[in-house]
């Protein structure tokens, strides 16, 4: 237990968790499933195949086909390319990762009285979503400015300048800032005050702003289970995991606009903006499932995920640059000084979406004889309702402001996301000690808005070796995802989104020990 | 990355070196079928030092600090009866049986807690209210969001000044009006800091 729990933290497992804006309810909620190598292989079916350490992640029922006990560790290897089409301009960017999907260890008991009846237990980990990732794209825009958010935030607000410049700022990461470096400044328009930001100038007079957005991302979301499954009668199997969902999510974002017109008499060089923070937390989730076989080599399964329930803590930093014309002058700053000299924190509950799966397989020659055994073909049906994300603040003692944003931030999560069913289908081939395996996995569209795009298709395939006690499963996942990027919202214009095509390749292998 | 390749390849090499019950027969798989194992006489340890009180008190040192001064004779803070005083609150059981919270305990330096926002407006769509021709009856349906995605677009910018707003068919949600104090909402604004001056224009 103490080398597990060395591994857990070795392995860079946060303490604390964080998810603040609508995009932060579907990094928890829609990713594809994480198993052991001979699991990826077949597509990620486990709802009612059961026989593997993934089970205790998916349906625990099936922990309860075990009356012997193994060990596995599953490595894997994974690269990724991004490839980002924004305003018509097409950006690429690489990326690799090297972790560990599902390790642990299963413990079966068959019953001394009655042989037909086991139990059995697992502790196992597994890293469920992987956040490492790189998303670069650069274009030419006339309609919009990064910048303009911050006007519009700090209009919308009503706060006046001297309470937004402040050591404990109310908007300490955008507007704040922004003001300071002259980003956005109050200006009067037909004897109207109204707020403008810089690049407002070149854009009113038909010019374009060049826009670079680099956004680099890095963690995970990591579960530590403890699983039970019983077995009655080798017909009807029962099981529940206790999980611990751990969240480490950093997130890097540099934005980039400047003026590529030469004209230096037009108020507006360029201005970066960084904004860094890391989203940490702990929570807890159940699993219950239930695998009945009718008759022989027929097995259906049904297992109910309930929501993750997670503290976690934000910390942030944000910097902007900025160079004006006319006069030129270069102004920089980044947001500790409203933070009291010290990195921003706020601490909230997140709550994930219930999760319903649904499963069927077919196992041919469920006999003891490893020579006679043939193969497999199973298939999963899940239903996860993405709008039904929620959070609330967890600070000490959350102003009225606060209280409010979580409640309008709950109410667009269920106006912006809808409910996906997700599908997997996988096979193997059974040749004595040698497997052979196929699979594909389809992930649906969380948006429930028709222009954007997004969807997750898995092709995979595999080898497994067993034998004198060991096994080994080598498998690859190809990954063709295809999702979107806001850069910056605003609520008086048209905005823009990247169209994102990320293609993974997902190299992973388990190696186990039978005792 | 070294560190993990290093732990993956011990954990593979003792997981490798253990005898295991299945070299001469045939390894059973699970998925199809799970024999029952042959049975071993359980060994009793003969001294389970795991449950001695030092090893329970480091056990909970873990999970609270507290614990770490439990023992420390040379810890001149260390007060059984303002246990926790440090804390922002002390405990002293002989006469209270909830700990005391200590009134006018501040941190010195307290953290901004503000969220990370967004400008949750810019999700919202627009309801239209449409009649049905043939019954009559008004119901309200959700617009069609726009997006601009091209230099090109049909849409064109429109500069939002005073005088535009109404017309341009963009909201103008720029004007600065603040509302000296008066806080959109019943819980106060947090605007509590000490002021930061711009850098002087030229």
């Amino acid at each position: 237990m103490k080398l597990l729990l060395s591994f857990f933290f070795l392995f860079g497992l946060p303490n604390i968790s964080e998810a603040q804006i609508p995009e932060d309810a579907i990094r928890y909620s829609w990713f594809p499933h994480n198993g052991t190598a001979r699991n990826m292989a077949t597509g990620g079916v486990m709802g009612s195949l059961g026989g593997d350490i993934t089970a205790a992640f998916v349906n625990p029922a099936g922990l309860g086909f075990f009356k012997t006990g193994e060990f596995v560790i599953t490595p894997y290897y994974l690269s990724q390319t991004n490839k980002a089409n924004y305003r018509e301009n097409s950006t690429t960017a690489d990326q690799s990762v090297f972790n560990i999907g599902p390790t642990g260890i299963i413990v079966g008991s068959p019953n001394r009285n009655k042989p037909r009846n086991s139990s059995a237990f697992s502790i196992a980990f597994n890293q469920t979503a992987n956040f490492k990732n790189t998303i670069r794209y650069r274009a030419s825009n006339n309609y919009s400015s990064f910048s303009e958010q911050f006007a519009e935030e700090f209009a919308k607000s009503g706060y006046s300048i001297n309470e937004v410049l402040t050591t404990n700022s109310p908007l300490p990461y955008t507007s704040a800032p922004a003001l300071y470096t002259y980003l956005i400044d109050t200006v009067s328009i037909n004897g109207v005050v109204q707020v403008k930001a810089a690049p407002e100038y070149l854009l009113d007079s038909g010019l374009s702003v060049m826009q670079d957005m680099k956004k680099i991302t890095g963690g995970g979301m990591y579960e530590i289970a403890f699983a039970f499954a019983g077995n009655i009668n080798d017909k009807l199997y029962l099981g529940g995991t206790f999980g611990i969902p751990l969240v480490d999510f950093k997130s890097k974002t540099t934005f980039t606009e400047s003026d590529l017109s030469g004209d230096t008499s037009n108020r507006f060089s360029s201005f970066t903006y960084t904004d860094e923070y890391r989203s940490q937390g702990a929570g807890a989730n159940l699993k219950l499932g239930v695998i009945y076989r009718p008759k022989d080599y027929f097995r259906i399964g049904f297992a109910v995920h309930t929501p993750s329930f997670m503290s976690i803590t934000d910390t942030r930093t944000t910097s902007i640059t900025t160079q004006l014309e006319n006069p030129v002058s270069n102004f920089n700053t980044d947001s500790k000084i409203f933070t009291n000299n010290q990195e921003g924190e706020s601490r909230y509950l997140q709550y994930t979406p219930w999760k319903l799966l649904l499963s069927a397989s077919y196992v041919f020659r469920e006999v003891e004889d490893v020579k006679k055994q043939r193969g497999f073909i199973s298939a999963d049906i899940e239903y996860i309702q993405h709008r039904g994300s929620r959070f609330s603040s967890n600070n000490e003692e959350p102003t009225g402001d606060e209280k409010n944003y979580y409640k309008a931030l709950n109410n667009v999560v269920k106006d912006i996301y809808k409910g996906t069913f997700n599908f997997r289908v996988g096979g193997e081939l059974k040749f004595n000690v040698i497997m052979a395996r196929l699979g594909f996995a389809y992930y649906g569209n969380p948006y429930k808005e028709e222009a954007l795009k997004a969807n997750q298709l898995l092709l995979s395939g595999g080898l497994g070796y067993r034998n004198k006690g060991f096994f080994v499963d080598l498998s690859y996942v190809h990954n063709t995802k295809r999702s979107i990027d806001v850069p910056y919202r605003l609520e008086d214009r048209a905005n823009s989104f990247a169209e994102l095509k990320q293609k993974t390749g997902q190299v992973v292998a388990t190696l186990g020990v039978k005792f | 990355m070294k560190i993990k390749i290093l732990l993956i390849a011990i954990i593979v090499a003792s997981g490798t070196g253990c005898s295991n019950s299945y070299k001469t027969t045939q390894t059973p798989d699970d998925v199809y079928f799970s024999p029952v194992r042959a049975l071993e006489e359980e060994k009793k340890s003969e001294s389970n030092t795991f449950n001695s009180a030092e090893n329970r008190e480091i056990r909970m040192s873990r999970y609270d600090s507290r614990w770490r001064n439990f023992n420390d004779d040379y810890n001149f803070r260390y007060d059984p009866y303002r246990y926790g005083y440090s804390y922002g609150y002390y405990y002293n059981p002989f006469y209270h049986p909830c700990p005391v919270f200590i009134s006018g305990y501040y941190p010195i330096n307290p953290k901004n807690s503000t969220p990370r926002m967004t400008n949750l407006g810019s999700y919202y769509y627009n309801n239209m209210q449409v009649v049905n021709p043939k019954t009559g009856t008004t119901q309200m349906v959700r617009s069609t969001r726009t997006y601009n995605n091209s230099n090109r677009s049909s849409l064109i910018r429109r500069a939002i000044t005073p005088t535009n707003d109404r017309s341009s068919g963009d909201n103008n949600t720029r004007s600065y009006s603040p509302s000296s104090g008066s806080s959109q909402s019943s819980g106060g604004r947090s605007s509590s800091g000490g002021a930061v001056s711009r850098p002087g224009r030229f």
